[in-house]
């Protein structure tokens, strides 16, 4: 459990906003079924409902790249291990790897390139064991940085693959 | 292209001299523009435009009327190259639609152009105008006088058509008033920025979203014709490319295109369009037929081969690349035999443009930590920049290839993108209004039918 608490770093906003949703429907559901309420007092009825997004949940840490590149330095080799061992004492879950790039680039040649990062990972991956079948890539280019500054110290932070269980914990 | 026009030789000097340099003599011959003979930022005499109110029949009001001499008006003023006279300074005033002309009253106040037109409702939501363009130097029409019959909600496209006639026959360069701009419309924050396909009419009115942000949304394109759009979205959860009939809304997507996709240019006669698909570590040029999504490959170097364009008579596609280690342009056959580099300056480059006149591609171009707008010549030669920032990209030709629209996004954590238009000589940058949204990826469309 301590492992798995490390290694997972959820987004709770997100998880916040889903038990209040859950709050809010059983709200809904008891006072229907008590009958206290008139029809008057709860208006028309109508709840708006908005599916929310699933729980994105990150394994491990994330790996940075340099400047235009695509190759894994042995740095960032020991982060992948530690989420490899992790996959491997986990194998229910399959896993999605997002590839990320800085500002810097035009954005169509960003999405490749974020391709090439996303790849590169998943190529490591699997020559250290792990099941291609369980593992996606997805190129976001520059479309979601994570530092928002214009600056080095920025964006050696948005040169990112990210591992996320595909579809959250569940 | 140059039209057989009785043009004063005061107007012609002052049009050719203040922005298009020589350019002239080659446009006739529909030849590579020379752009070293242009005087590019230097000081010029607008040419002074009289727009004196159109004359008014049963069932127009005054403010219809004066609504659609300010759109016409923007049109002329935004080019750089008119100026309209204060109408306080007017002399006389057109009253009747077919008498003489007072010339004198009009070269008095120095202008050079004169319009006089005549509105008329002639159904429940129909209206006419009739108008005649007059140069008041040399005191003769230019070109025949015209009648535009159309709906009434039409009107700003009434307008830009009534523009685009004066603009073409003062200057003999083609019209593109009349036509839209597909882009992407941003709103929030930088690192969850909410990101919606939305089109306007190219002076920024009557936006109109086509996509809901729900997904991350790239790069929109028009269909030659101008009913359709492709463009990228995540709908799917990664990259693909879609296309949508902007009559009927209708989304669909090309089942035959594997994995992440992204990057749709449509081919000059609407039947295919090229893209990027990557596979693996590789991202290659495809060629994909519309009909029956029929893909061919174009490109197959270990490398990102992107951002292609058609030249505008479909034999030749320019695109980028980083086979030589940094991005840069590359031209090829439509085939994908024949890829030759054509730039070698320093720096990166990318996202080139064929104009719609075939003469120059144009180009983002990364150096020094700065982003550039420029053009180069098919053959590699003549490079020119013509705006330079901390980011300016995605350069877009509007339908007569001499204005150049493209996006600069300004830095930092509330950094945000803007639409800029220049001319293609380097003249009259300016800023698109766009409401409170932010904008990126402008893709022009063909003149409107």
């Amino acid at each position: 459990m301590v492992a798995k608490e490390r290694f997972f770093k959820m987004h709770i906003t997100k998880l916040t906003l889903l038990g209040l949703l859950l709050f809010v429907f059983a709200s809904c559901r008891s006072s229907e079924g008590s009958g206290n309420y008139s029809q008057s007092i709860i208006g028309d009825g109508s709840i708006k409902i908005t599916q929310l997004e699933d729980n994105k949940a990150q394994i491990g840490e994330t790996v940075f790249f340099g400047i235009d590149e695509s190759s894994i330095s042995s740095e960032m080799m020991s982060v992948l291990d530690a989420q490899i061992s992790y996959l491997k004492e986990n194998k229910k879950h399959s896993i999605t790897i997002e590839g990320h790039t800085d500002e810097q680039g035009t954005r169509e040649y960003n999405l490749g390139l974020g391709a090439k990062r996303s790849n590169s990972v998943k190529t490591y991956m699997i020559s250290q064991g792990v099941n291609e079948d369980r593992v996606e890539v997805v190129t976001y280019g520059k479309e979601r940085p994570e530092e928002l500054c214009s600056e080095e110290r920025c964006w050696k932070k948005n040169r990112r693959a990210v591992t996320v269980i595909a579809g959250g914990f569940n | 292209m140059l039209k057989s026009l009785k043009l004063s030789l005061a107007i012609k000097f002052c049009i050719f001299s203040l922005s298009f340099g020589h350019a002239n003599v080659a446009i006739a011959q529909n030849n590579i523009i020379t752009l070293e003979g242009s005087v590019s930022g230097g000081i010029f005499e607008p040419i002074k435009v009289a727009l004196p109110d159109f004359i008014i029949r049963s069932g127009i009001n005054y403010g219809f009327m004066k609504d659609l001499l300010t759109v016409l008006e923007r049109d002329l003023e935004n080019t750089g190259l008119f100026k309209k006279i204060n109408r306080n300074a007017y002399l006389s005033k057109v009253s009747e639609f077919d008498a003489p002309i007072q010339f004198s009253d009009w070269s008095l106040i120095n202008a050079s152009v004169l319009l006089t037109a005549e509105l008329e409702k002639t159904g429940p939501d129909e209206f006419e105008i009739k108008f005649r363009i007059w140069d008041v130097i040399s005191q003769s029409k230019l070109g025949k006088g015209l009648k535009f019959t159309s709906k009434t909600a039409n009107w700003r496209r009434v307008a830009h058509k009534v523009a685009d006639e004066i603009y073409n026959r003062v200057t003999g360069e083609g019209p593109y008033f009349d036509s839209k701009i597909v882009f992407v419309a941003e709103s929030g924050p930088k690192n969850k920025r909410i990101k919606r396909i939305a089109v306007m009419d190219q002076d920024g009115a009557n936006v109109r979203f086509l996509t809901d942000g729900k997904n991350i949304v790239i790069k929109p394109m028009f269909s030659p014709s101008s009913d359709s759009i492709l463009y990228t979205s995540y709908k799917s959860g990664v990259p693909r490319v879609y296309k949508k009939d902007l009559k009927t809304g209708k989304e669909s997507t090309f089942k035959s295109l594997p994995g992440m996709n992204f990057s749709p240019r449509f081919s000059p006669d609407g039947k295919n369009f090229l893209l990027s698909i990557t596979s693996k570590m590789n991202t290659d040029i495809y060629k994909v037929s519309l009909s029956n999504g029929k893909k061919t490959r174009l490109t197959d170097d270990r490398a990102i081969d992107t951002a292609p364009s058609f030249s505008p008579n479909g034999e030749m596609i320019v695109f980028e690349s980083d086979r030589s280690s940094t991005q840069q342009l590359y031209v090829m056959r439509s085939n994908g035999s024949g890829v030759k580099r054509i730039t070698f300056g320093k720096g990166r480059y990318g996202e080139p443009a064929w104009s719609p006149r075939g003469d120059l591609i144009a180009f983002t171009k990364m150096a020094d930590g700065y982003f550039y707008i420029g053009v180069i010549k098919p053959d590699g030669t003549g490079e020119k920049i013509l705006t330079k920032s901390s980011k300016d990209q995605a350069p877009t030709w509007s339908p007569n290839g001499r204005v150049i629209m493209f996006y600069r996004e300004t830095l930092g954590a509330r950094g945000a993108p803007h639409i800029y238009m220049i001319d293609v000589t380097g003249a009259n940058l300016r800023k698109m209004k766009t409401g409170s949204y932010f904008a990126s990826d402008p893709s022009w469309s063909s003149l409107l039918n």
